[in-house]
């Protein structure tokens, strides 16, 4: 617990600090920055309300959820002397506040007390002002515009990537080995951009290069969220692809069955997933 | 064409490759087809297609390693020569 004067900059360094420190997926844009608000909104009523001499806010994050408590050594005030709106400075407002965590999954915060004097939170039933707990559900922001656009991202491609086996297989069974090493291809590269979606790495386009380098080195390597066995599934599946679409060598029915294996057990392992 | 570097991770990976299936031959570095940044290293494929699988994985495991500490997309493609293996 972080005790003192905390600024505004403070509190920012705070969430930044849990990001980095976190292996879960990022929080979405809007989410973090409402959390922020939110936290900054609760300093701000202590400030001008609690006459405290010092602060202690904790967060941690655990499970899927982001859990703020923000402690005072104050006086406590009512509840409804709190600002319910929008500030002129630019703040949210506790009401707002408490509005927009039940929005995206929080938990409203308790009420806050009257207290007769600076006491220890701990050791008081009646807590002092704003010991005030916030528990907002994070699943990787998805109840925010950012998190429903990466789920339906990853959604469409896992569509595509399923249809594309479902192709190679049709294609390899009809003896067309070519164009089954090409679907398999093709499916496995969709497969893993949407496996990189649903982990946060956003991608400027479908760069086949960054794509592969992404999956290979976050996803199996530093992230350890699949088999490491399938960091060259990639590399591998495109270099038939390429000996298929642009050589004019064919490519053999051996080939063709051992590639469109490789990319359904690809595609179904990332399936798993989601 | 290329660098220096995408020159010699090309040959470190035909060179990786002829130790252990000594029956390829090297036919030549391209840049490829979609992508002129990409390193295409042209090989005379084994003649036993088991081989040419197992060639196949060995490669791809390579490229991944120079894709991701040099940052260059260097691959194996068969060789443009009416179908010639090794």
């Amino acid at each position: 617990m972080k005790r003192g004067k905390a600024t505004t900059a403070e509190v920012r360094e705070e969430l930044d600090g849990l990001r980095r420190r976190s292996a879960d997926p990022p929080l979405a844009g809007d989410t973090e920055i409402l959390l922020f608000r939110v936290v900054r909104e609760l300093l701000f009523n202590i400030v001008k309300h609690a006459r405290a001499s010092a602060v202690g806010m904790a967060v941690s994050r655990a499970g899927g959820e982001i859990r703020v408590a923000v402690e005072d050594d104050g006086v406590g005030f009512e509840a409804g002397a709190l600002r319910q709106g929008p500030t002129p400075a630019g703040g949210i407002g506790l009401f707002s506040a408490r509005e927009r965590l039940a929005l995206l999954g929080g938990r409203r915060p308790g009420d806050v007390r009257r207290g007769a004097g600076p006491r220890r939170p701990a050791d008081s039933g009646a807590c002092s002002l704003l010991s005030e707990l916030l528990a907002l559900r994070s699943r990787a922001g998805r109840n925010t515009g950012h998190g429903r656009s990466r789920t339906r991202m990853g959604a469409t491609f896992t569509a595509k990537a399923t249809e594309n086996v479902q192709a190679a297989e049709v294609l390899f069974e009809h003896g067309l080995y070519n164009a089954s090493a090409n679907r398999a291809y093709y499916a496995a590269l969709q497969a893993a951009v949407a496996a990189l979606t649903r982990n946060g790495i956003q991608l400027d386009r479908i760069d086949h290069d960054k794509v592969q380098a992404r999956f290979s080195g976050e996803l199996t390597h530093r992230r350890k969220v699949y088999p490491s066995r399938l960091r060259s599934y990639l590399m591998n599946l495109q270099a038939v692809r390429n000996d298929a679409d642009y050589r004019s060598k064919s490519v053999s029915k051996k080939v063709a069955k051992r590639q469109l294996n490789k990319a359904k057990e690809y595609v179904e392992i990332l399936r798993g997933e989601s | 064409m290329f660098n220096d570097k995408q020159v010699e991770l090309s040959q470190m990976l035909f060179d990786k490759l002829k130790g252990l299936f000594p029956e390829i031959k090297l036919s030549g570095i391209t840049e490829g087809a979609e992508n002129p940044d990409n390193v295409w290293v042209n090989i005379v494929m084994p003649g036993d297609v088991d081989r040419e699988i197992e060639m196949r994985e060995l490669a791809s495991d390579i490229s991944t390693d120079i894709l991701l500490d040099y940052g260059y997309h260097v691959s194996i493609i068969s060789a443009e020569n009416s179908g010639e293996s090794a």
